[in-house]
């Protein structure tokens, strides 16, 4: 049964340009509120609320709250716990009355408020689609109204188009472009009429080819107004927000890439044309009339609502709840530098500046005194485009760069029986997978996997291994080159002068068993893997003669006896490994031997502070090395969760006081800084990546319904990129609850990142006037800035705008 | 000294009677899982060491409870009891922090209880009273996640379809009872086995639709492709137990369907149909979860293919080696995400001389193995799906020394096929089940079946490698669909019996 489909015979909005570049705007605008995601295997933080940025924080809670029904805070019940519980206080409630300043709130009312009501649900003050309104006519029942199922089969056809390797049969459809490729698909899919939905083949055969035609041609006949055409698209995008957000990040890597790329603008029809089929085959007074209706009520939007105002008390609670931290943490900074040592330093350790290094610098320096310790993004600036043995390569750098340096990993073993051992493994593997070997094969083996459930429930042979050392060969990068990235690593984080003998160069990864979201633990500066390449070229690069030869030109000399190893922080076991030994000359032998000793006894002492928040007696705190290889373990370790503050200073002022495990902290010494070109680069990378990562806790722990991956226990990873919940739906994005909460209460509290840099004001500013994106996100309080002055106080807050108020 | 045997299914429902009494079950319903293991492993032993025993009937009229400690009995005891005891221990930490997770252990707990009941079963009463309440504990468990509507549709689908089978059943018992004035099972069996009429075959045949309609098979399987509504672990309950019941029937009660061509030919039409159907799907799916259920839904085909061809050592050894295998994939699904690819595909010349060797690769080989088609059906169909499964990675590329390689492998999964099956053959020994005629509809069943194996080999090596006409675009959008069969249930169900609205977050919903 063939389809002869009539090609669209009428052309949309007849000659009006305006128009046409209205709409180009509109879709351009509505796709940009959709922050990307990455595929699970390089699953980094992204901010849910990226698209929102250049909007003041509590106007994007407004909008997303009018649009989509999402929250961008916590519930009014959270906060009233936290007042009873004491964690803020009238204090900071006068304090985050002042900051709002003029809401016409007073104290009184805010208490009352917090301590009586709940805030309303949201009203239907919404833009209308076609989704909403059935919905709305079917009792909110979303598979009655089929727009559950809309979204099931967008995302379905989405999966096998975006499938990387799950189906051994893919669509024949994905050479297309992805709307052509759906267009051309809906011919011969019937599975929308088999649920009662007519006329989609017909809806989208008479609908133009093009998919931004399509999307005008739908706008029109639904009667859009213009003035609302962002919003509606937006609010389609969102019914298939995570599917849109992987799309969105082939885009964003497409552009980062230098190229033109509007794949979303595809996504967004299908989205569009498939409500238009459910809209189109709803012929009855009912729909008809409450369509019209939701129109009308669209077009006269009311301004204050009793949910305005309920955000507004919500905003100032939120605002106090976070005061009540950044004072704690104001004291505690407060306490001034620890004295400095004159002497040599044993080692100087660099770690990531990810929340969960500094537990282990404090445990380092406590069992270590002569150890010093910094913090720099863990991809020790080298942006590093990484595959070990011809897998595909990747990007091993910050989502926000492009990989410049071409790198090869080359195991040692590969030739040989291991290599027949690998060929055999995936020989084993189609025998296991294929349609009918299948069969044979669980005769043959089935009985087998009584010995692997086994294995797998004791947790045996998943012990956490040393990483890989493979040996690492860059392609054509000249000496100039390496000079320039070792002179900006070391620039960059501060370590120019007091070499110690060792250096150590600390990447991290996670070992866990059987989680999707794996990579989510990994570093994030290392594009969601683990750091060991980045931080053995690194050392590699710092070790070479001729490069330290170039920067003692430049003025960063380096003693002979200095020795840069490569070292990685397992954070699930808190195990450090040395890697590249060997490589070491004997004279460090002894020095490599007390690291080693050191780093076991540090790890001791992390692990025994982590243990209690992992319900683990602090008594037998290396049973949480165990859940790393624990199957059945949906929380190997707490990753970022609690991060809150972002701290670029010498380690003197937060050496010595318990951050929890919260706090970014970035080695900066403003007086190795002149030129400021490293004040620059730290609040334009590392700060905005901080931002990103509190943001994607904050987003997925105030609504996981929309910004999070939901309950892990339901996830079904879909064509190895990404994870649904249950059997269908669209894809998720985020985190989920498991890692945010532990089933008491959530370990993660929502709030936005507070960001203390020991600079002054007006360097700080000078900075922020160069970067009109990290003005942006600050001046709309996305993050909050504090600068520190030499003894650790807390001198000034940034006001917006380039000004700054100062602290008493 | 058999009724021992009873503590196996009674320390699991001790542990659920208490945790429906909120009594925390964290440690008793792992010791009841040793327990449980211990008990069945040790009755194992003595059957194989000392033969069959069972119990007399406590009860009145011939029904009641009893215990039959044979080979069949105590092999799924064990294997019901170390999977328990693997997913009792699995659901301790994976649902951590859960408030469900006492109801949670506790429906384990009293659906692995009932599921060894219904295995050790002696007497008619206690099966059938078992097999309605494991499916009705086990829809519990499916709406655990009972604010998801589409939890709650699966299980709908699945009870309908389930109290098909459980009429069936019970039509079934009764008529036995009738004609046999007693509930004891071995006694059924050994009269079954002289025994002739029309009530014989008419419970032959329901017994055969009772297993079709509880494994999940044509057309009836929508509800396992939806099970993973629920937390993992039930999933690997029910793939690795529950849908093997219908298999365990089948087996329980072979010297009453054994007899009767009409009850084979069933299961062999629709066991085949839907080994062929899982497969075809299960290539185009792109979850891990949905495609393991397709897997299954074939897999239990291929099980009921083997009843229906009277191998019912094989289709023992598939029961447990299926049910490993299948608890393990997805225990351990989290893992799929840094799973490797699938193997490339093959261009359209090397295709077309690929089948020609594929089917003289099969042929010789069934030929060197005896297999007569014609008288036996059974055995053709079977060596044929071996072969055509082995010799299908020999003409996969792989690379210099691949085939060899390939070949190798090969040698060792079929040493390995023959010595499982081996071992099933001399455990079925003491179990006496008669042999299956031949018949007509099964050969001829069995060579179509070959067939479209092949063709399925051939669709596999072929399809990575784009077939972009719209004549495969259109078998792709059927086959991608599952032939919309579950869609059309959907409609159905959701038609005949709505669900109330979703009560799951929604964004903006305060958790």
């Amino acid at each position: 049964m063939s389809l002869a489909l009539p090609e669209p015979s009428f052309e949309v909005f007849p000659g009006a340009r305006d128009a046409e570049t209205a709409l180009t705007g509109a879709i351009q605008a509505a796709c940009e509120r959709i922050a990307p995601l990455w595929p699970l295997s390089r699953f980094v933080a992204v901010n849910p609320f990226l698209g929102f940025a250049s909007t003041p924080f509590e106007v994007a809670a407004q909008e997303l709250r009018r649009l989509t029904g999402a929250r961008m805070l916590m519930p009014r019940a959270f906060y009233r716990q936290a007042l009873a519980e004491g964690r803020f206080g009238s204090a900071d409630l006068a304090a985050a009355l002042q900051a709002v300043r003029g809401a016409g709130l007073t104290r009184e009312r805010l208490l009352h408020a917090a301590a009586t009501s709940d805030e309303q649900p949201v009203s239907a003050d919404r833009v209308a689609t076609v989704a909403d309104v059935l919905d709305s006519l079917s009792d909110g029942d979303r598979q009655v109204s089929r727009t559950a199922f809309m979204v099931d089969e967008i995302s379905r056809w989405c999966s096998a188009y975006f499938d990387e390797g799950q189906a051994a049969w893919p669509p024949p459809w994905r050479g297309l472009e992805l709307y052509a490729a759906w267009r051309w698909s809906v011919r011969f899919d019937h599975n929308a009429r088999a649920m009662g939905v007519q006329g989609l083949a017909e809806t989208v055969g008479r609908l133009p080819a093009e998919p931004r035609a399509a999307i005008a041609q739908v706008l029109c006949e639904l009667d859009i107004p213009q003035d609302q055409w962002v919003d509606y698209l937006f609010r389609a995008l969102f019914d298939v927000r995570g599917w849109a957000a992987f799309v969105r990040r082939l885009d964003w890597e497409a552009e980062l890439a230098g190229a033109a790329s509007a794949r979303l603008t595809d996504l967004l029809a299908i989205r569009l044309v498939w409500g238009f089929a459910l809209f189109r085959q709803r012929r009855d007074e009912a729909f008809i009339s409450a369509w019209r209706a939701a129109l009308a009520r669209s077009r006269t939007r009311s301004g204050a609502t009793q949910a305005g105002d309920d955000l507004a008390v919500d905003l100032v609670l939120h605002r106090a709840y976070e005061h009540a931290y950044q004072q704690r943490l104001i004291t505690a900074l407060a306490e001034g530098p620890e004295p400095q040592r004159l002497q040599r330093p044993a080692v100087q350790a660099v770690f990531c500046i990810d929340v969960r290094s500094e537990v282990y610098r404090r445990a380092l320096e406590s069992a270590w005194p002569q150890a010093r310790t910094l913090g720099f993004a863990g991809f020790f600036g080298m942006p590093l485009d990484y595959g070990l043995d011809g897998e595909a390569p990747h990007a091993r750098c910050p989502v926000l760069l492009r990989p410049s340096l071409e790198v090869r990993g080359h195991s040692r073993e590969r030739a040989g029986p291991a290599g027949a051992w690998t060929m055999a493994a995936s020989i084993w593997a189609q025998l296991k997978q294929s349609a009918v070997s299948g069969f044979g094969f669980v005769e043959a083996f089935g009985l087998s996997y009584g010995a692997k459930l086994a294995a797998s429930a004791a947790g045996l042979g998943t012990k956490s291994p040393p990483p890989p050392t493979p040996r690492l060969q860059a392609e054509g990068v000249t000496l100039a080159q390496r000079l320039d990235l070792a002179e900006g690593a070391l620039r960059g984080m501060s370590l120019v002068g007091d070499f110690a003998r060792l250096v150590l160069l600390v990447g991290h990864q996670a070992t866990t068993t059987n989680n999707p979201h794996a990579a989510g633990l990994d570093c994030g500066a290392c594009g969601g893997h683990s750091g060991a390449p980045n931080a053995r070229f690194a050392a590699s690069l710092l070790n070479e003669p001729h490069v330290r030869e170039g920067l003692a030109a430049r003025g960063i000399h380096i003693p002979p006896d200095t020795w840069f190893l490569a070292a990685v922080h397992d954070t699930t076991t808190d195990t450090v490994w040395l890697l590249d030994e060997a490589a070491a000359a004997s004279s460090h032998a002894p020095d490599l031997a007390e690291a080693r000793a050191k780093l076991a006894a540090a790890s001791s002492l992390a692990r025994a502070e982590r243990a209690p928040r992992l319900g683990v007696p602090a008594a037998a705190a290396d049973q949480v090395s165990a859940r790393s290889g624990d199957w059945s373990q949906v929380r190997p370790e707490w990753g970022l969760a609690g991060a809150a503050a972002f701290i670029a200073a010498p380690r003197a002022l937060t050496a010595g006081r318990d951050l929890e495990g919260r706090a970014f902290l970035h080695s900066y010494d403003r007086a190795a800084d002149p030129d400021l070109k490293v004040l620059e680069l730290i609040l334009t990378a590392p700060m905005v990546v901080a931002s990103w990562i509190s943001l994607q806790y904050h987003g997925s722990t105030v609504d996981n319904a929309a910004f999070g991956a939901g309950d892990k226990t339901l996830h079904n990873v879909c064509g190895r990129v990404g994870v649904l919940e249950g059997n269908g739906g669209d894809l998720r994005v985020g985190l989920p609850i498991q890692s945010l909460h532990d089933g008491r209460r959530f370990i993660h509290e929502p709030m936005r990142l507070s960001v203390f840099v020991a600079a002054a004001p007006e360097a700080i500013s000078d900075v922020l006037a160069r970067q009109p994106g990290v003005r942006a996100l600050l001046d709309n309080r996305w993050l909050f800035l504090f600068a520190l002055d030499d003894q650790g106080r807390t001198s000034h807050r940034y006001a917006g705008a380039l000004q700054w108020e100062a602290v008493s | 000294m058999t009724w021992i045997a009873s503590l196996a299914p009674l320390a699991y429902l001790a542990v659920a009677a208490s945790a429906a009494l909120e009594i925390p079950v964290r440690r008793t319903s792992l010791a009841a899982g040793w327990l449980s293991l211990g008990v069945s492993a040790a009755v194992l032993a003595a059957v194989l060491a000392g033969g069959a025993v069972s119990t007399p009937t406590l009860g009145a009229s011939g029904l009641g409870f009893a215990i039959r400690a044979d080979a069949l009995s105590a092999t799924l005891a064990t294997l019901i009891a170390f999977i328990g005891l693997i997913v009792v221990a699995y659901s301790h930490n994976y649902l951590s922090g859960d408030a469900g997770q006492r109801r949670f252990v506790g429906q384990l707990c009293l659906a692995l209880g009932l599921l060894l009941g219904l295995v050790l079963a002696g007497n008619l009463l206690q099966l059938v009273l078992c097999w309605i309440g494991a499916s009705l504990c086990v829809n519990r468990l499916l709406l655990f996640r009972a604010d998801r509507q589409a939890a709650v549709l699966a299980a709908r689908k699945r009870f309908l379809v389930s109290r098909l089978a459980d009429i069936a059943l019970v039509i079934a018992a009764i008529l036995l009872w009738r004609a046999t004035a007693t509930g004891d099972i071995g006694a059924i069996l050994s009269t079954a086995k002289a025994a002739s009429g029309p009530e014989w075959g008419a419970a032959a045949v329901l017994i055969a639709g009772a297993a079709i309609f509880s494994s999940a098979q044509l057309p009836f399987h929508g509800w396992i492709l939806e099970v993973m509504e629920t937390p993992t672990p039930v999933s690997a309950l029910l793939h690795a137990g529950v849908v093997n019941a219908g298999g365990f029937l089948v087996l329980r009660l072979g010297e009453v369907v054994a007899p009767h061509a009409g009850a084979a030919d069933l299961l062999i039409l629709v066991g085949g149909a839907s080994a062929v159907f899982g497969a075809l799907v299960m290539l185009t799916q792109t979850s891990v979860k949905v495609a393991l259920a397709y897997s299954t839904i074939a897999q239990m085909g291929f099980m009921l293919l083997e009843c229906g061809f009277g191998a019912y050592s094989l289709a023992l050894l598939h029961i447990v080696a299926h049910a490993f295998y299948k608890a393990h994939a997805f225990l351990s699904a989290g893992g799929a995400a840094a799973a490797a690819g699938p193997a490339e595909g093959m261009r359209a010349p090397a295709r077309a001389v690929a089948v020609w060797i594929l089917l003289a690769c099969v042929g010789l080989g069934v030929v060197a193995l005896g297999a007569r088609t014609a008288d036996q059906p059974g055995a053709f169909v079977l060596w044929s799906v071996l072969l055509l499964g082995l010799s299908r990675t020999w003409l996969q590329p792989h690379g210099r020394w691949g085939s060899v390689l390939a070949l190798a492998v090969s040698a060792v999964a079929l040493g390995a096929y023959v010595a499982a099956h081996a071992a099933f053959a001399r455990l079925a020994v003491t179990l006496g089940w008669p042999p299956v005629a031949p018949n007509p509809v099964a050969v001829a069943v069995g060579i179509c079946l070959v067939a479209l194996m092949t063709g399925l080999v051939w669709l596999q090596l072929a399809a990575p490698v784009g077939m972009a006409s719209p004549a495969w675009a259109r078998t792709y959008a059927l086959v991608a669909n599952g032939f919309h069969l579950n869609t059309v249930a959907n409609r159905w169900v959701l038609r005949l019996w709505p669900a109330p609205p979703s009560t799951a977050p929604q964004p903006g919903a305060a958790i």
